[in-house]
């Protein structure tokens, strides 16, 4: 069995995820509503809960490069007064 | 052989069930269960969904507390004067800052008495008093001061460093009116984006950019310093070096998350007085938010960059639930 679920969700806010559900499952948000959740029961029942969208690993990894490529891109248009600004140029992300 | 009534003045307490409202410390006896128990037992520190700012943003401060927060300043598309207020809940738009600000510092331990001052352009000197609804004028920093955290209540505060010409080793002190030095950190050079906790008698400074400029270059760092009132000194190092994290609390319990040598990170560090230790992973890589914690046990980040580089409103909180467990031997 997969570790892990993905899937894309709206953030709502407080009580998007809660106490419980951290201590009940693995969770990490990503770029683009991106949601890496941990494959059991309370995880894949949250994923519903919040209107997820399921999505293969290769569909997550997708929406997340495409978000991380466009920032890229965005960062290298800035000033250089801009860019010392900001922490640093966005770097490549992988899913687990 | 020592025994609880010499250790602690008073006999334990033989109850057929938990008292209702039991004190931090107390240690009793539940003959139902058979039990020996003891309230004040820390659990497990957890990050939660917090309520989303209005503005997103990231470059901006925070003061207060997990549930009581003010925010004020940074940046997303430009420099921004808006301040909000969290309640645990939700965040209100209110009173705009005197001035669009970014990168400055705070202090103060409730939403009805907060600093802010410093902060860019231009590495200000000035400060904010807010009184619960609007702004009035402080004490000016006697250094120019920007990207850096100050720490405490609104009048016992302290600020840690930040860039200036050049980046700052000193420190400042404020006592509600006036800001005086507060000695320097025994470091070669400056540092900034460093999180500040404590109080103007006792605080704890750590990571940051550590400015070797001219001659040498930028280096993010872990050094933790401790300040015990009247100097610096040297105490154990983070164990990841992080620059524009968020972090807070005191001088004995702090706290620090996100951003470690990559762009953003969700790992937190716990501070206990004496040593930095991993903590819970927040669920969403950040950076450059903003922080409110009156220790490491309870907090509140907010805004910042994700992991992409976009600037995010949503907020998470740190809980560590306080209760009550039974006494056992291993």
């Amino acid at each position: 069995m997969a570790l892990f679920l993905y899937g894309t969700a709206t953030h709502t806010g407080k009580g998007f995820f809660t106490r419980e559900d951290r201590l009940n499952f693995f969770l990490r948000g990503h770029p683009g509503n991106v949601w890496v959740v941990g494959n059991n029961e309370k995880g894949a029942l949250w994923l519903a809960e919040k209107n997820g969208v399921e999505k293969t690993k290769a569909e997550a990894q997708a929406i997340v490069t495409a978000e991380v490529e466009a920032a890229k891109a965005a960062w290298d248009a800035l000033s250089d007064e801009d860019k010392a600004a900001h922490p640093g140029r966005p770097t490549d992300i992988t899913l687990p | 052989m020592t025994t609880y009534p010499q250790i602690n003045g008073l006999r334990v307490k033989y109850l057929s069930a938990d008292p209702a409202n039991p004190e931090t410390g107390q240690v009793w006896y539940n003959s139902t269960t058979g039990a020996l128990r003891v309230d004040g037992i820390q659990g497990t520190g957890t990050w939660a969904a917090g309520g989303t700012m209005n503005q997103a943003r990231d470059q901006f401060a925070g003061a207060g507390t997990k549930d009581d927060m003010i925010a004020v300043g940074g940046v997303n598309s430009g420099d921004k004067n808006n301040s909000e207020v969290y309640n645990g809940s939700a965040w209100t738009a209110v009173t705009v800052f005197p001035s669009t600000v970014k990168k400055s510092g705070s202090t103060g331990d409730t939403t009805s008495a907060a600093n802010f001052c410093g902060g860019d352009p231009g590495a200000k000197t000035s400060t904010q008093h807010w009184n619960g609804s609007g702004w009035t004028a402080g004490g000016n920093l006697s250094q120019g001061r920007a990207n850096f955290q100050g720490s405490g209540p609104h009048t016992a505060g302290i600020a840690l460093c930040g860039q200036g010409s050049p980046t700052n080793t000193n420190c400042e002190k404020y006592n509600g009116s006036s800001w005086t030095s507060a000695g320097s950190i025994p470091t070669a050079a400056g540092i900034f984006g460093s999180i500040c906790a404590g109080t103007s008698a006792a605080a704890i400074g750590a990571g940051g950019y550590y400015d070797l400029r001219p001659g040498g270059s930028e280096a993010q760092t872990a050094l933790t310093f401790s300040y015990d009132g009247s100097s610096w000194s040297n105490v154990n190092s983070m164990n990841t070096v992080r620059y524009q994290a968020m972090g807070g609390g005191t001088q004995g319990s702090a706290y620090v998350a996100g951003y470690a040598s990559g762009p953003t990170a969700t790992t937190s560090e716990q501070w206990d007085g004496t040593s930095w230790t991993a903590g819970a992973a927040m669920a969403i890589s950040r950076n450059t938010g903003a922080s409110a914690a009156a220790t490491g046990a309870n907090a509140t980040v907010a805004g910042g960059n994700n992991a992409s580089g976009t600037i995010i409103a949503t907020s998470e909180e740190y809980t560590t639930p306080v209760g009550t467990q039974s006494i056992t031997t291993s």
